[in-house]
Parts: C-alpha cells; structure tokens; sequence
C-alpha cells in the first residue's frame, strides 16, 4: 500500500524485500526518502536505519519508520539509529501523503 | 506510464484483514478495561486506513461501508456515546462485515447486502442517541474565554545542535507551520559560529514563531511530535498583548534560506502541496479505469526465496538433461522396442519443455523493473546539466530474467547518462540547429526471438566521427594520419579509456566508460552497437538472451573433443572453398564470403589440439559479438541441443574462451565457448 500511495501521488519508489536488500538498493541509488517497516527478515528496519545513516550518502536524508502503537519503545530505539520519524499503523494513504510534507522539500 | 493496480491488490487485502484484526481487539479489549484516547485512536485508525486504501483502489463498496463505520468511531473518540455492550456489538458486526466485503473483493465470496444496510442503520442510530444521553456539544466546551484574544499560539522552537543528524529539518517544519495558519518568526542567529568554528552539519538556529488561527495545540505538538527530544520547545497561546511580537517578521516560506541551511528548501509551501494533490487525484482516477479491466485478477500471489527458485530451475536442467540421455539410449535399442517408446519420449520432451519455460518464467519481471528508475534521474540530470529532456519509454512490459535485468541496471544506468551528458545539446543550442528545444530520450525493450533487443536512443547531436579519431589519435589508438568512418568511430568509443567529453564531470566521467558498458553486457552473453547519424541522434542497441541458465547450443567436433557454441552467436554455416582463404600480412589468415573478408580463427590450434582436420575437411561456423563477424573453423558438427550452463568459474576457475560447461545427454562433460571473447581475440 505504501508503494501504491507514493506511486500515485507521482514519486518513483524502489522496494526491497528486507533489509540487506533495502541496504543495497539505496547504495545503488540515490533516495530522496527512505521508508521501512520495523519487522523484516535478515536484517530489521531499526538495523537498517542505522546501517543507511553510517553512509555519506544518507547522513542527512529523511528515514521514517512504519511501527505500531504498541511498539513505543520502538520508537526510541528508532530514534537512536538515527530515524528521522516514524509513522503508525495502520495509516491511510492521506497521512502517508501528509506525513511527506514533513519530511519532503 | 500507466499504473498496474492489480499488484497492489494481494497486499491490500492482507494488510486490511490485519487492519480489521487491530481494531477488532481494540474493541473487545474495551469490554474489559477503561477506553483510553490511545486505544480509541487505534481502533479508528484501523478502518481509516481500509477506507482510503478501498478508494484509492476502486473497492467503492468497502470504502462506503467502512466510511460509515469510520464515522461512528470518530464520533467515539470525541465521546459522544459510550462503549457499552449493545454498542461494542454493533461495532464488532462492522468489523466481521468489513472482513466479509474485504474477502468478497478478494476471491468473490458472496456478500449479503441487506447485513450492510442494518448495520448502517444501526450505526446512525448509535449518532442519533447522543443528544438524549446528554453529551454537551463539544464547542460549548472549547469556546474561548477570552473573547478579544487572537486564535494562535506562540512557538518557541530551539533545535539541538545535532537537530539534522537524523535527517530532520527545521525549515520544513516551518513550511509545515506555515501551512496551518498566519505564521511570522523571528530567527535567533546569535548562537551562529563563524569562521573555523562554523561546522555545516549542526544547527545553531533558534525561531520565535507567531502563528494566528485556528490550529490547535494538538496539531502544533503533532508537527514536532519527531522531534521533541531534539529541541527545546515552548508552546504558549497567544495572549492579546503578546500578538505584537515578533519583533523582526519574516514571513515564511522564506526567500531567503537560513545560512546554514540546505540549499534547495525555499519552496512555496502551500503551493507546492496543491500541485501534488492535483497530480494524486489525477493519478488515481486513472488508476480506477485501469482497476476495471484488471478486474479478473484474483490471483494469490506467494513470497518465495530466490534460492528456492533457483534450486528449482537447476532440477529443471537436471531433468532436461536426463530426457537428452533417454532418448540418446533409444537408438541403441531394438527397433521394435524404440518405436513404441518413441511417442512416450516425444510427450516427455513437450512436457520437460513446457515444465522449463513454466520455472523460467517464475523469474521473468518486466523491463519496466530497470526502466522505472530513470524518470528520475532523466529529471534530475538534466536539470542540472541545463537541458530540457522528454523521456519515453516503450515496451517496458517486455519480460526478461531478474538476474539479468539486476546485471542491467548499471550499464543502462551509464548509457542514459552518457545521452544526457554528451548526446543531447543545451536548449539554446538545439533551437539554434531547429530543432525542438526539449530533447527525447527513448527507452526501448522488444523481444526478437530468444533474444531481448533494448534500445537507448536520443535525437542529439551523434557521434563525431572527427572528434572521437581525435581523441583515438591523443591515445594512440589509431595511427596519426589514419581516416576515421563513422563505423570505425562507433567501435573505437568502446575502447578502454574513451571519452570525448572536453571535461571529466561527476555524470559520465567516472573513470568508467563505454568499455565497461560492453564488458558488462558480454558478461550476459550479449552484444551492444551503435547506430548513429550527425546532428540526429545516437542508439546504443543491446542484444540480450531472455536468460542465462539454459541456452540452445550447437555441438560441435575439434579432433576427439566436443565443444558446444551457444546458437545465438552463429550467423551461419559454410563449407569453406579453400580458394577463398587469404592471408594478410599483419591482419592474419582472411575468409573471403561474399566479398567479404573475415577474420580466421583455427579452434583446433586456439586450444592447442593438434590431430584436428585442416580447412580442407572442416566446416566454418560465421560467429557474430558486438556487430563483428569471425569465422571459426571447426571439423563437424554433430547437432542442436539445449543445455544447461554450469559455471566453470565457480567449480573450477576462469578459463580464457570458455563461457562455461556442461553436461551433454550421454553424461559426458563438454565445455561452452565464450563466442564473444573469441572475437574480441580476433579483432586483436
């Protein structure tokens, strides 16, 4: 859902099955956004969040992190890696595009 | 580009299921304990999110009825009835209806609408009991008490000095501010470092910010909601004296960036999220026609590991090769035996075949996998560069390998930005040639047998044939007083180290050039050429096979040894007429055929096996990489057959003409030569 929304609202979106794989999408890239899930396999959204910050190329790029009300201490762990924000599930397409605005120029 | 909606189906059905499952035990946990804002919001968010995500989609059905639903859970947020039995009741038919809508979207479960209606009904009626439950109006509430007091609050927003290390921005969250209301800051630089001192990566800003109207505190909290351990943060409603500060009113959105901020920020904020609301709803109203002919589309879809898939296409090799050795083992039966068992191989044989293509296709993904990304950078690139392009991309439903359109990625990567960068001409440049200002860039994918053809063309300026024999010259490419054709030209920007570009800029001149474009595709097993003409435009076109683990090969005899040329190399086979070969003094023994003359390469003396037949006995196979045509001679061939690649580097270790091995019908190990690399040797 979150690829449809941002395809829709005319942004390009590159997905990646789990983390390693989101890892190396970005370091072929270049992302202006960078949106994960916390639960993956091989390697978890916090992880990757951590991961993407310790690159030059995303020291400064916005990172937000799709989380659930009962996973507050998520947020903080989010947080110390390095996330710029996180947004809460389930959304509806309306604050995923809102949510944009604070985080795209 | 149009949107293909039905792959966002199977994911939109199971996240709305585990939406419903949320809110579900939200609800039956309020029969238990006190309802807390936290859990109601829960609840709420659930069905909101099914409801826009239904709409986007097209599922107007779902989306209506969780609009209601939706509805009767805000007015429960805002408490204006209770969680009582009867109520949860009601709520939890509403779940169990929305899942029956979300499965009857998914694989066409009947649903019984009349449900639908008495559920709504109720609902309303939950609405209509409110007044009567004596719930005061919540604006009675909230009225302000001082009446002559401007709505507003001020903001007292000091980011830590560290505030953009997780990618935060305090300009963007002034643009958000901006958007809610009358805003006018004041900026606190007095913090500011100078000189040496003065680090780009930290923050040493402050803002006093004024924003009059009707934005609550919860929705001023909300926007630095990311943020409050990194800032100090005053939120203060106004109080009428205090409406005259700020002292300095600069408006935002800014004209003028903070110093020590990024560059690009300074955006119309308000008007910026209007343009992208009109593009979304554009969008998705296209998006609803798609959704009706994509209809039929009720198909489970299954996450698998590639090596799961991978394992199943090397069984599948396996298999082809052991239906190769069965029918290798027919001809030495009896007749009568081979005869009845022939109809039953045959049916093998179509099946293998069908089994194999079945596998090859779990991997095949569209073209558009590798194309979608250059929308971007075509934008970008030439934004930067100063040029105006239109990017059009074709046949990009094309399907193709997943490892060989990863293995594409870089190379295709290089060429859009070499069109960018040295093909197409600056606005001013092309309006001067009379040519339209705004240059195309085309992406094209075609399949042309077991081949995939994928172009990258642009109508810039060509290839100069006099630049490039320049530049060859500078390098020693070429002699000083040779003539460079444009054909010569096309092939010496292949070579290592090439590139006409006056100066190395940070788009195309990395240190990689064109030769490793053509490195990369040899690698898949494929070719690239150009095609070009002054002042026209240039297309590099690529020849791909669709996959790398199977390939039809042809068998062919050098002595007692059997190697095995991969069928897509082989332009054709002739029996030589020793009268048409020639040797030239420095260019090697020449095959003349049809006037044309070709390189010879001997594949008995290439690999040193020396009681092979001479040209006399032998058959010449006409071998084409890259546009160049090399006849290799050989002593007979034996057949056609498909065979499975098996890495010769893994197993063992890179051997200079050999692309691989493989293992033939009758067991034996046979070895696959690297057409391209031969040659390349050639051409040497």
């Amino acid at each position: 859902m979150v690829a449809f929304t941002l395809t829709s609202a005319g942004h390009d979106v590159v997905e990646a099955a789990d983390g390693q794989q989101g890892v190396e999408a970005a370091k072929a890239g270049k992302f202006d956004l960078i949106i994960t899930d916390v639960n993956m396999p091989v390697m978890n959204g916090i992880e990757l969040v951590r991961a993407l910050r310790a690159l030059p190329d995303y020291k400064f790029i916005p990172m937000l992190v799709l989380t659930t009300e009962s996973e507050q201490s998520i947020k903080q762990r989010g947080r110390e890696a390095g996330a710029t924000g996180w947004i809460v599930k389930p959304f509806s397409p309306e604050v995923l595009l809102n949510t944009l605005g604070k985080v795209l120029d | 580009m149009s949107i293909d909606l039905t792959r966002f189906y199977e994911s939109f059905f199971a996240e709305s299921l585990e939406s419903l499952e949320a809110s579900e035990t939200g609800l039956l946990a309020l029969e238990r304990e006190h309802a807390t804002d936290e859990r109601l919001n829960e609840i709420f968010r659930g069905l909101h999110s099914i409801k826009g995500a239904a709409g986007s989609l097209g599922f107007t059905g779902l989306a209506d009825f969780t609009h209601h639903v939706e509805s009767a859970l805000d007015r429960l947020r805002k408490r204006e009835f209770d969680t009582d039995k009867p109520t949860l009741d009601i709520l939890l038919s509403c779940i169990d209806y929305s899942r029956a809508l979300v499965l009857a979207a998914k694989d066409g479960r009947p649903v019984d609408g009349e449900r639908g209606q008495e559920l709504v009904t109720a609902l309303d009626r939950l609405h209509s009991t409110l007044p009567a439950n004596g719930v005061p109006e919540p604006s009675s509430v909230t009225a302000p008490v001082v009446t002559d007091a401007v709505p507003g609050f001020r903001i007292g927003f000091q980011p830590a000095p560290d505030f953009f290390a997780n990618g935060n921005d305090p300009l963007r969250i002034l643009k958000v501010l901006s958007g809610m209301g009358h805003m006018r800051t004041r900026c606190d630089a007095t913090a500011l470092a100078m000189g040496e001192a003065f680090n780009a990566e930290r923050c040493y800003l402050a803002w006093d910010i004024v924003l009059e109207g009707d934005a609550s505190r919860e929705d001023i909290e909300e926007v630095f909601s990311w943020v409050r351990e990194d800032c100090a943060l005053s939120i203060e409603p106004l109080a009428a004296s205090a409406v005259e500060a700020p002292a300095v009113q600069t408006p935002i959105p800014t004209s003028a960036p903070a110093p020590n901020a990024p560059p690009s920020v300074a955006v119309e904020g308000a008007e910026e999220r209007r343009r992208l609301d009109r593009r979304s709803t554009d969008r998705r109203s296209q998006a609803r026609s798609a959704e009706a002919e994509a209809e039929e589309f009720r198909q489970e879809r299954l996450h698998v590991s590639r090596d799961k898939v991978d394992a199943l296409i090397n069984l599948v090799g396996e298999l082809v090769i052991t239906k190769t050795m069965l029918k290798e083992g027919l001809t030495s039966l009896p007749l009568e035996v081979s005869q009845r068992l022939e109809a039953v191989v045959q049916q093998l044989e179509r099946n293998t075949r069908d089994l194999q293509d079945s596998v090859m296709a779990i991997r095949m993904l569209p073209v558009s996998h590798a194309f979608g990304r250059f929308g971007r950078l075509v934008r970008d690139v030439g934004q930067s560069l100063g040029k105006r392009v239109d990017l059009v991309m074709t046949g990009e439903q094309s399907e193709l390998d997943k490892s060989v359109i990863e293995k594409l990625v870089d190379p295709l990567t290089h060429l859009v930005r070499n069109a960018l960068d040295h093909g197409i001409e600056t606005p001013e440049e092309r309006k001067s040639l009379g040519k339209p200002e705004v240059a195309t860039l085309r992406l094209h994918a075609e399949h042309k047998g077991g081949n995939i053809e994928i172009v990258v063309s642009d109508d810039g300026r060509g290839v100069n044939a006099q630049r490039v024999a320049a530049k060859a010259r500078l390098l020693g490419l070429i002699g000083e007083d040779v003539e460079v054709s444009l054909e010569r030209a096309c092939e010496l920007i292949f070579e290592p180290g090439f590139s006409t570009a006056e100066s190395v800029n940070e788009l195309s001149g990395r240190g990689v050039g064109l030769d490793v474009v053509r490195r990369n595709i040899l690698e898949l097993s494929g070719g690239i050429r150009v095609e070009t003409a002054p002042g026209q435009g240039t297309a590099f076109v690529i020849r791909l096979p669709l996959t790398l683990a199977i390939i039809d090969g042809m068998t062919v005899l050098v002595g007692q040894e059997t190697y095995i040329v991969p069928m897509t190399f082989i332009a054709e086979c002739v029996q030589p007429d020793p009268a048409a070969i020639k040797s030239v003094a420095g260019r090697g023994v020449l095959v003349e055929l049809r006037g044309q003359y070709l390189p010879l390469l001997k594949l008995g003396e290439l690999i040193g096996i020396e009681a092979c037949g001479g040209i006399d006995t032998g058959i010449l196979l006409v071998v084409e990489a890259d546009g160049n045509h090399v006849a290799l001679l050989v002593d007979s061939l034996v057949g056609q057959e498909q065979v499975v690649i098996k890495s010769l580097e893994s197993n063992f270790r890179k051997v200079d003409y050999i692309a691989g091995a493989t293992i033939l019908g009758q067991g034996q190990v046979v070895l696959i030569l690297d057409v391209a690399g031969l040659v390349r040797s050639a051409k040497s």
